[in-house]
């Protein structure tokens, strides 16, 4: 009875048994890319190779599995001829760099220095024949007396290697951005120290600019605003001059115009009273009306 | 009719461009000059610059039976002299002994910048000569970063790893000073 039959019924030809479900990644000939039965799709999980319609690739818990981990960027060089103290032979005794990385080392943990020494002498294989046979000799001897307990260092060889290929991408880079969190706070703090220093800089050299154009402007920016206090006056006094003189010579105009119009005014009465008197006289009405008959008659009027 | 005092009808000084030269401390000083100085130049351009040309020759025509009044007006008016005025002494002096002040302010400020750009330069200097903070030695820690690390062979203080504040009273290290008091006094140790 195979779990595929339940899974999908319709696609009779993806029939895989359980217990060949290790083998399911190899490509079968009953199923193809496009519809991958159930167990190619766990192992496209474990790939972390994504499925049909899927925009990202899942996430696999073997990603880091095998992975061997390097730093994004080594450590600052120390500058050459930096010394703590003008004495220090730095030939003999050079500054103790922080590596970036652990020494080389043979077989998981023995220092790649010591087997190098020997090779000087005894060749490429020499320190491996010194040690093996210098092993094997301490354990005929019995000098070397494996403890009841000492086989199960093979097992913690096995544990720890597991383990380091497994996780040891990943401890590596944690332990990487924590040790980089650290040298920032370090540098965060120097730059505040630096901070004032570089602070000052900038203040005093903005004062001293600002106090060089203090003295070169005040003075007379404050002359000049006396200066301006002085001119405003005087020109409030020109000012006065014109306004009374103006009002003289309107005065003056405005008498005259005033004696030319009443003058008119005189002389219109004059007229106007002596033509009245006129008029009202009766003779002048017997005589002007006679004419103005006289006149009228003579008119020859064409209809 | 302008007296012989050179007359200023525009201030020479550039406020904007002097503005963007001082830092606020100063610039209140300059708003204040400012203002009066404004206050002035505004009242300087609304007032006329000279007396009016009067034409009395015309007016003589034009009026002629005020003739006299206008040629007395004339000679009035020709005669006219508007006194310019100077600044006072006292004011100029002021003026000496601010610059004098300010003289002496430059002066103590350069003192100032120059002790200060000896303790920035030490500061600097002090940091440059360090290692990069990756390879510092333990002993580096507690030189440059002395109110994070201390050093236990010269300071005088209990060792506080968690930071608990065991150096901040000085009850503990009076109580541990010598050993060989007790806890409680009343208790001899005589066996």
């Amino acid at each position: 009875m195979s779990l595929s039959r339940f899974l999908c019924p319709s696609n009779i030809r993806a029939v895989v048994p359980v217990r060949l479900a290790h083998a399911s990644n190899v490509p079968s000939a009953v199923s193809t890319d496009d519809q991958p039965n159930y167990f190619q799709k766990i192992a496209y999980r474990f790939k972390g190779i994504p499925l049909k319609g899927e925009t990202e690739a899942p996430k696999s818990m073997f990603d880091a599995v095998g992975k061997e981990w390097s730093a994004p960027e080594p450590l600052p060089a120390i500058p050459k001829d930096f010394k703590e103290h003008p004495d220090r032979d730095l030939t003999n005794y050079p500054y103790p760099a922080r590596p970036m990385y652990p020494p080389k080392t043979r077989l998981l943990m023995m220092p790649d220095s010591w087997f190098t020494a020997f090779q000087k002498v005894t060749g490429v294989s020499g320190p491996y024949l010194f040690f093996g046979g210098l092993f094997a000799f301490l354990v005929n001897k019995e000098l070397w007396v494996y403890e009841e307990q000492g086989h199960m260092t093979v097992g913690w060889i096995l544990f720890y290697l597991l383990v380091s290929r497994s996780a040891g991408y990943k401890v590596d880079s944690w332990l990487y951005g924590e040790y980089q969190n650290r040298m920032n706070y370090f540098k965060g703090l120097i730059a505040e120290d630096l901070k004032d220093a570089v602070e000052f800089r900038k203040t005093s050299a903005e004062k001293t600019e600002s106090l060089k154009a203090v003295r070169e402007s005040i003075p007379t920016a404050l002359k000049e605003s006396m200066q301006l206090q002085l001119e405003a006056s005087y020109r409030k006094n020109i000012e006065n001059i014109s306004t009374e003189l103006k009002r003289r010579l309107d005065y003056l105009k405005e008498t005259e115009a005033a004696k030319a119009r009443f003058e008119k005014e005189q002389l219109m009465k004059l007229i106007s009273s002596a033509v009245d008197k006129e008029i009202h006289q009766a003779s002048f009405k017997e005589k002007y009306l006679a004419n103005a008959i006289q006149q009228l008659q003579g008119l020859n009027v064409k209809a | 009719m302008s007296g012989a005092a050179k007359r200023v009808a525009t201030s020479s000084i550039n406020w904007a461009k002097l503005g963007e030269r001082l830092i606020p401390e100063h610039a209140g000083e300059l708003s204040r000059i400012k203002g009066v100085s404004g206050t002035f130049q505004s009242a300087v351009s609304q007032l006329p610059a000279d007396l009016p040309k009067v034409d009395f020759a015309a007016l003589k025509k034009e009026l002629p039976a005020h003739a006299a009044v206008l040629d007395s007006l004339q000679k009035q008016f020709e005669s006219i002299k508007i006194p310019y005025g100077e600044i006072p002494a006292e004011y100029a002096k002021e003026i000496e002994q601010w610059t004098e002040y300010n003289n002496a302010r430059i002066k103590l400020h350069e003192l100032k910048v120059a002790d200060g750009l000896t303790e920035a330069k030490k500061v600097e200097e002090k940091w440059a000569k360090a290692p990069p903070v990756e390879h510092f030695d333990r002993q580096h820690f507690a030189e440059y970063f002395p109110s994070h690390f201390y050093d236990l062979r010269y300071e005088n203080r209990i060792p506080d790893p968690c930071n608990i504040g065991l150096n901040e009273t000085p009850e503990i290290e009076a109580r541990f000073k010598d050993y060989k008091v007790l806890r409680r006094a009343d208790k001899v140790d005589d066996h």
